[in-house]
């Protein structure tokens, strides 16, 4: 028996897993949610507490494989931007990151009524890594090529008559939505005085919590815990929440499975030596 | 002379660009500008660097049969497919978008997936309480992942002792957790700081194809 389950097959785990997956989503349970107050309430506190008005610009930079996490995260904040009636400068570091993000918050932001170019505007990818970044810092217009995602020029979209460089005169948060490199180290590193939060995949987490107590990140969602409790925070329950039972069941499905691993273990260990 | 060149390049361009920024305080309007406008202009290049190298290297799999070789095939026609398509329609072109869109994204969220299978069936056959070590390691991963969920809520809630799981959790996170991250942040710049130096000096050259 102990021989059996020492070599389960990874089969019946995948199964298990699936089990657990997709009852929840059909059926949900319904748990509550508690915010994190040193991470997910720091970063909502921080645009919560910004002027109407402000400019806050969105580095997409994570693929679509984080969508599941990254997508509640763009949406609640959009929410929040939406209710305190700011503006939103979309960029990424990500190409295939921001070709996929883009459609979504095209979007949200025509649910919300924004309009191109006056509420919001997509400067689309800028290819060169580092060295554009700092080139648009400094001059965003000549950096950026002076064209947004569609090629549409800035003279043309209103907004861009504030933006002419990236300090924190100009843009009043960066919210990074990150899943790798390149990410918030070039804003750490070229732009430290622009105020940062970030919206991390669960995998990131443990990297970027050490920026928080040194104020280079203002707050952050941690995976997608953390965007299911901004959308309680901003009042608009969405996927993140309803996927958060079926979380849950996973997690207690691994730790299960680690238990039993143990127990399989040491009892063909003592098995063993007993038979010694 | 095809690595001297090079080297002098490299050291000449550091020095200045170390200068500017470290001594006289320039930034991207100064002469560090000039370098990142041309390192955009050289990454442009490398797109078409890196084709013909992937030419050069699946061809030559191609040519000698090697193993798996019809996947070099589809390799080549996809990428110069693509490339090409993309150069006659433009980037705006919605077919060219579409081809993206619907092969790309379901792909990477496919193989993303597929990593909780694998990563369910690994914590069964590796997290094993073996050596103190591996048991500390697995009662800390035990206990993040139950307060990373609402169950640890329910379990321990927040608002009582020692701010229940999450709190727990989130000293695990931000004390010992930070302090290693740190520590590891600190000797990987160290590390990356004495290579480049190595490489300004031209002691490193086996970028060149020399020891």
């Amino acid at each position: 028996m102990l021989e059996k389950l020492n070599n389960l097959d990874s089969r019946w785990m995948y199964l298990a897993l699936v089990i657990v997956l997709v009852i929840p989503i059909i059926k949900p349970i319904g748990m509550s949610i508690s915010v994190n107050k040193d991470l997910t309430q720091r970063m909502y506190d921080f645009i919560e507490n910004l002027p109407p008005d402000s400019l806050i610009m969105f580095d997409i930079a994570s693929s679509s494989s984080s969508d599941t996490e990254i997508t509640p995260m763009i949406y609640a904040v959009m929410e929040h931007m939406a209710k305190k009636g700011h503006k939103l400068l979309v960029a990424g570091q990500w190409e295939s990151g921001l070709a996929y993000w883009s459609p979504k918050i095209d979007e949200r932001a025509k649910e919300y009524g924004w309009k191109y170019g006056v509420d919001y505007v997509n400067i689309g990818f800028k290819a060169g890594g580092t060295a554009t970044w700092r080139a648009i810092g400094q001059d965003f217009w000549k950096g950026a090529v002076g064209v947004d995602i569609n090629g549409t020029p800035f003279e043309e979209l209103p907004l861009m008559a504030r933006i002419k460089k990236i300090d924190p005169e100009t843009i009043d948060l960066i919210v990074i939505y990150e899943s790798g490199s390149p990410g918030m180290e070039t804003w750490i590193t070229y732009f430290p005085t622009v105020p940062l939060v970030k919206g991390s995949v669960a995998a990131e987490i443990s990297s970027s919590v050490r920026y928080i107590p040194t104020g280079q990140l203002k707050g952050l969602i941690p995976g997608m815990r953390g965007a299911a409790e901004y959308e309680k925070l901003v009042g608009r329950p969405g996927i993140a929440t309803q996927l958060m039972d079926a979380q849950s069941m996973s997690h207690i499905l691994v730790i299960l499975l680690i238990a039993l691993g143990n127990v399989a273990y040491f009892g063909a260990k003592k098995k063993s030596a007993e038979a010694r | 002379m095809k690595r001297t060149v090079p080297v002098i390049i490299t050291t000449v361009t550091a020095t200045i660009v170390f200068l500017s920024i470290v001594l006289f305080k320039t930034d991207a309007a100064g002469w560090p500008g000039q370098f990142d406008r041309m390192r955009q202009f050289m990454a442009a290049v490398m797109m078409f660097m890196g084709m013909a190298n992937m030419t050069r290297v699946h061809g030559s799999a191609i040519r000698k049969r090697d193993r798996n070789w019809m996947f070099s095939v589809w390799l080549l026609v996809i990428m110069f497919a693509y490339a090409i398509f993309g150069m006659a329609v433009g980037n705006k072109n919605a077919t060219y978008r579409w081809i993206y869109d619907a092969f790309i994204p379901p792909i990477n969220s496919t193989m993303y997936a597929m990593v909780a299978f694998y990563l369910t069936s690994a914590s069964y056959k590796a997290f094993r309480a073996k050596t103190l070590d591996a048991a500390l390691m697995m009662a800390c991963a035990v206990w993040v992942m139950l307060s990373n969920v609402p169950v640890g809520d329910m379990l321990w809630s927040s608002e009582s002792w020692l701010g229940g799981m999450a709190g727990v959790r989130d000293w695990i996170v931000s004390v010992p957790n930070s302090a290693v991250s740190r520590g590891i942040a600190v000797g990987t710049f160290l590390g990356g700081f004495a290579t480049q130096l190595r490489v300004f000096l031209g002691i490193e050259r086996r970028h060149l194809g020399q020891g």
